[in-house]
């Protein structure tokens, strides 16, 4: 899905409030969570105001479940529906996932079975949704760390079908897919392959930790350089993708972060200069 | 078949129950890991989750009872009310109703309960207010006239202990108050309410006449007027009068 050529952000976090606003970073843009502003006033729905005043933002959900057999959360969706009037960002995006069920919520992204059932639920509930909020959304891959038995698609295959069947975007999180490529035993390479490269509008990168044999998705680290190496991966395949560095725990000071946003923005840089070399 | 709907509980209950099921049949394990270490990943973060943001709501609360304390704490007090909201702010809500049902101490009832009204005047909309400056250039006659309304951003919390003291720190002690806590631009307050104040605060808007009124019954005539004004002009300090 083309999105706007917003180049290099990183996401924005309360413990950066005072610092972006007294010395704003030269960055493309703010990707905020969506759910951390849905609220009626007070302190962050003021400084968004004014980062907003200098920089793109974008919506990035948390809690949308649209992989629920629960129905659509209404008065989530007028919510949210409300902040994007008020922040008018560039996009609005959520996870192929869900948070809960039967009422209860799991606070966590919890991955659906890869089914054609699945599939078609999520399909015509991203239809909604993009008809209520008047847009159409970006749905990211999530990391998992488990399999469905029930499952008879990949992930790649489903969220591809997805974002077709539902003409939505996709939002392609680096890290998650090596987090899930290394739970699983895919090959991340062939994930990328099975998606749709007029598809994807935005980039996330971010830090994961080891636990035992498997990989989690703690985004409280660097990026490391496994995940750099997909990076680089990612551009040559689907090119120049707004990208963003996630750093949600352990949240270092801004300038790491801009430190690791400038190194994304180097390697795309040079994965593209030499991909145009190569061709002459 | 509608298999997710039956998949989905399933999965919800074995990462959020205390006692999670030994079937785990829709799960797929390998030699790395089998089904119920996957889920337990999910588990872990689950309870792990829950205590952070209780955590972060309750601050006071978790200080005084310790980590490990805290966390089996909430760990019972999720199983008891599930989180039904989107956002992970109202998850704690009922936690001195909780702890007041677990036979905990009534000062730690109370501290929950401030706790509770200071997270939820935190993010309250934002109104505009009546400054002092105002109230001191108003003709005298548009007192009259003159409707008293709070902001949203404020609760009273009616404890049964001196549960201020608590909060700031000190051992707890029987004294029965009312606190006021409200939220002055974006730093969140609150202090006991005065005896006078207490027994005439105006919980839905009042006309300032209505309110000399309510005043006199209290201190009588004479001297309801001079505390009428002293009270507005506290209030009007606090920026706790909406326009």
């Amino acid at each position: 899905m083309h999105t706007p050529e917003l180049g290099h952000g990183v996401g924005l976090r309360r413990q950066h409030f005072a610092e972006i606003l007294a010395n704003p970073p030269p960055l493309g843009w703010f990707e905020v969570i969506s759910e951390n502003f849905m609220v009626p006033g007070g302190n962050p729905r003021r400084v968004l105001a004014r980062i907003r005043e200098r920089y793109p933002v974008v919506l990035h959900g948390v809690s949308l479940s649209i992989g629920s057999t629960d129905p659509l959360d209404e008065r989530y969706l007028d919510e949210l529906a409300a902040l994007a009037r008020d922040v008018e960002p560039a996009w609005v995006s959520d996870h192929l996932c869900w948070t809960g069920v039967r009422g209860q919520n799991g606070h966590d992204l919890y991955p659906v079975p890869y089914t054609e059932e699945a599939l078609a639920h999520v399909v015509a509930r991203v239809e909604r949704v993009q008809e209520r909020l008047g847009r159409r959304i970006l749905l990211e891959n999530p990391s998992s760390y488990l399999t469905f038995r029930q499952s008879t698609l990949s992930e790649a295959e489903f969220l591809a079908e997805v974002a077709r069947r539902a003409d939505c975007g996709i939002l392609l999180d680096v890290n998650n897919v090596y987090v899930s490529a290394h739970n699983h035993g895919f090959d991340a390479l062939a994930y990328f392959d099975a998606i749709p490269v007029e598809r994807v509008g935005q980039f996330h990168l971010a830090g994961h930790s080891v636990r035992d044999k498997l990989l989690l998705d703690t985004h409280d680290h660097e990026v490391p350089d496994a995940v750099w190496d997909l990076y680089r991966a990612a551009v040559a395949r689907f090119g120049r993708v707004p990208t963003l560095i996630e750093w949600d725990d352990k949240i270092p000071p801004l300038a790491r972060l801009l430190e690791e946003s400038a190194t994304a923005a180097r390697i795309e840089a040079e994965t593209l200069g030499a991909a145009r070399r190569a061709h002459g | 078949m509608a298999d997710l709907p039956r998949v989905e509980a399933d999965m919800l209950a074995a990462v959020t129950s205390l006692d999670p099921p030994d079937e785990l049949a829709f799960v797929v394990g390998d030699d790395r890991l089998d089904a119920a270490g996957r889920i337990g990943i999910y588990r872990d973060m689950y309870f792990a989750r829950m205590a952070e943001a209780m955590a972060a709501t309750f601050p006071k609360v978790a200080a005084r009872l310790g980590h490990d304390e805290f966390e089996d704490m909430t760990a019972g007090f999720i199983d008891a009310y599930p989180s039904r909201h989107p956002s992970l702010r109202w998850v704690g809500r009922e936690l001195a109703q909780f702890l007041a049902a677990h036979d905990q101490p009534e000062w730690l009832c109370d501290l929950a309960r401030l706790e509770w009204a200071r997270a939820d005047v935190f993010d309250a909309r934002d109104e505009a207010v009546v400054r002092v400056a105002e109230l001191q250039a108003l003709d005298p006659t548009a007192f009259a006239a003159l409707e008293v309304k709070l902001i949203e951003a404020h609760r009273v919390v009616a404890a049964a202990t001196a549960v201020d003291k608590v909060w700031r720190g000190g051992e707890p002690e029987p004294g029965p108050r009312a606190l006021l806590v409200w939220r002055q631009g974006v730093e969140v307050f609150h202090r006991p309410l005065e005896p006078l104040e207490a027994r005439v605060f105006p919980v839905e808007p009042t006309p300032f006449a209505a309110l000399c009124e309510r005043i006199a019954d209290e201190v009588g005539e004479e001297e309801a007027a001079q505390a009428a004004f002293r009270l507005l002009a506290r209030w009007a300090q606090d920026e706790l009068l909406a326009r």
